[in-house]
């Protein structure tokens, strides 16, 4: 249950984040749940992961589809030097999975570490 | 784009930031425009009295300069404050602390150039948007002093026009051809050339005005000119437009398409002549043949066309490339005009022999070596699979920032720099417009670019294509009445705020 609200919460907020904020603000939205909703730390790291992973990879995938991936083809072959426009929507999907899991990986020892310090 | 006003209603091509339509058309009349090379610029030594610039010898006395400060601000440093002294000819351009440690001159240069001096260019193109006839055109055009353009003119009651238009300074044979002295007032510009003595022409009798840069007059003309010319795509569209009658839209959209070689119809019997065929070996007979086979035309797929180019890039090379070694640099070779105007002449031209033999060569030597030069470099070409006009040619329209996955490469587009159709590696005729000037106006145009300058946009380079096989849009002068029209997709209202 904690997985599928921590899973939930952390791609609402990421997807609503970025429409106001930069594209990082998806770190704090993961550790601010990680740090709301007590999880152990490796299952905090794949909630964050999976949900950013979806997230980003849907949402790229949507707009990248909206013109055939015209411009993805352009910027794999510029950045992957290889002409796959699924490797690049991947390729972002991976990098806001990582950032979130990572801050989500800090949220949830920065719980586990406070009552020590109280 | 399109400018309709209550007053007037113009369309055609334009300048990112400029207010009015530069080549194009509106209900009355078309103008065109192409470079019109002219010497506009030279430059003069000066003698200064000492380092602070602020006297300069001139007609046998020493003449006050006058600076020019700007103040370049730097971030978080002191402004950097750069004088320019101001000369009788205008700014020095040139002293000691130019180039840094590179230059090793003493010398200071000032410049006199046609366009630091005050124009208001702007109102051609106000002026022409509104024109009724000729004498609007005129009235217009006139306004041009630099950079000089051949501005050509059509209207609807029949008239037709051309002005090789600017404020030229009227020089004498070669002056400004080198720097020039400027301790006295000898070598300065004596005056310009009167407008009502620019070369123009109004309803010629030959019936047609053309322009592709050349050469704009004749040697009757009393003024010294000052540049090289191209001559070649003039010859060819002078020819082809007097052999034309009838003239249909699609034989003009042919015209700007067109690649004949008319340099290549002129040059080819020299190589033909020269080239000992004897002395052949099998892989140069080859390519011996294809050139001796050759259409003429620089066209998608031609094998002649590619072998020509290098030939003649080689024969120039084995030429000039011995004497030219010796002289002092930067020195530029004769244009290819002035190459082959001289062994059609004389077979003895003086630049044939090769200076670095003891021998002394003549043109079939020179020829028969430039070939079998030639002939390696095709052998790899070949192997890479560019020995095809266009693929050697390698067309490209390139994004701002070079990069290939933003830009369109090696397209199937023949042509080249002595064509009608002057589409090189790297530049070519970007706006092709054709305007029949009947009753209701009838044009088409085409651009190699689209719509929209977003690479990830269908229209980024929807165009291109199109551009490429030679074929055109024709083009919506949009009518009041059809404010309305299902074609018009948005509205953006200005209001006064």
């Amino acid at each position: 249950m904690k997985f599928v609200i921590s899973f939930i919460l952390t791609a609402l907020l990421s997807f609503a984040a970025c429409f106001y904020f930069p594209w990082w603000s998806i770190a704090i939205a993961a550790f601010m749940v990680a740090l709301l909703i007590p999880q152990k730390p490796v299952k905090a790291f794949f909630t964050a992961f999976i949900a950013l992973l979806l997230l980003w990879g849907s949402i790229s995938f949507y707009i990248s589809n909206n013109n055939d991936h015209l411009l993805a083809h352009k910027i794999s072959v510029l950045i992957l030097k290889f002409d796959n426009p699924y490797l690049l929507i991947l390729a972002t999907a991976v990098i806001g999975a990582l950032v979130a899991g990572f801050a989500a990986l800090s949220g949830s020892y920065l719980r586990r570490i406070k009552p020590a310090a109280n | 784009m399109q400018l309709s006003t209550p007053s007037f209603n113009a369309y055609g091509a334009s300048f990112p930031g400029a207010p009015s339509i530069v080549i194009g058309f509106n209900d009355s009349c078309a103008f065109g425009f192409t470079n019109g090379g002219r010497d506009v610029r030279d430059y003069y030594e000066i003698k200064f009295k000492d380092d602070t610039q602020k006297e300069y010898w001139y007609n046998k006395q020493w003449q006050k300069t006058t600076f020019r400060i700007d103040t370049i601000f730097l971030k978080n440093r002191a402004p950097f404050i750069d004088s320019v002294a101001y000369t009788v000819f205008g700014p020095v351009m040139y002293d000691k602390n130019y180039g840094g440690d590179k230059n090793k001159s003493n010398k200071s240069y000032a410049v006199r150039w046609k366009a630091h001096d005050p124009s208001n260019e702007l109102t051609i193109f106000t002026k022409l948007n509104r024109a009724k006839n000729y004498e609007d055109y005129s009235a217009a055009v006139t306004d041009l002093r630099t950079p000089g353009q051949n501005c050509a003119f059509a209207s609807k009651n029949g008239d037709i026009a051309i002005r090789a238009q600017g404020e030229w300074p009227a020089k004498w044979k070669g002056q400004g051809d080198f720097l020039m002295p400027g301790f006295d007032s000898s070598y300065q510009w004596q005056g310009m050339i009167p407008q009502n003595e620019v070369p123009f022409q109004y309803n010629p009798e030959r019936g047609f005005v053309s322009s592709a840069n050349q050469k704009p007059t004749d040697t009757t003309y009393p003024y010294y000119l000052g540049r090289r010319y191209t001559p070649y795509r003039g010859i060819l569209v002078n020819r082809l437009l007097t052999e034309m009658n009838n003239v249909t839209l699609q034989d003009m959209m042919d015209l700007q398409t067109n690649n004949y070689n008319v340099f290549a119809e002129m040059a080819l019997p020299v190589f033909m002549k020269n080239i000992k065929d004897s002395a052949l070996e099998t892989t140069e007979k080859e390519y011996f043949n294809m050139l001796k086979n050759w259409n003429l035309q620089n066209e998608v797929g031609s094998k002649g066309a590619t072998v020509f180019e290098i030939l003649w890039n080689d024969f120039s090379d084995a030429i000039f490339k011995d004497e030219f070694a010796k002289a002092p640099s930067p020195i530029n070779r004769p244009v290819e005009s002035t190459l082959l105007e001289a062994v059609l002449k004389d077979s003895a031209f003086k630049f044939i022999d090769n200076i670095e033999t003891t021998r002394k060569e003549t043109l079939a030597d020179i020829v028969t070596t430039a070939f079998k030069n030639t002939v390696d470099s095709l052998v790899i070409l070949n192997k890479e699979g560019k020995l095809d006009w266009e693929k050697f040619k390698g067309t490209r329209v390139s994004h701002l920032t070079k990069l290939d996955v933003f830009s369109r490469l090696n397209l199937p587009i023949g042509g080249g720099t002595l064509n009608i159709n002057a589409t090189r590696n790297d530049h070519g005729p970007s706006w092709r417009m054709i305007v029949s000037l009947t009753q209701q106006t009838e044009a088409y145009g085409i651009y190699p670019g689209g719509q929209s300058g977003n690479p990830g946009s269908k229209y980024y380079d929807m165009f291109i294509d199109q551009w490429v096989a030679g074929k055109y849009y024709l083009l919506w002068l949009m009518t009041r009445a059809e404010e309305n029209d299902k074609r018009v997709k948005w509205r953006m209202s200005f209001n006064k705020s």
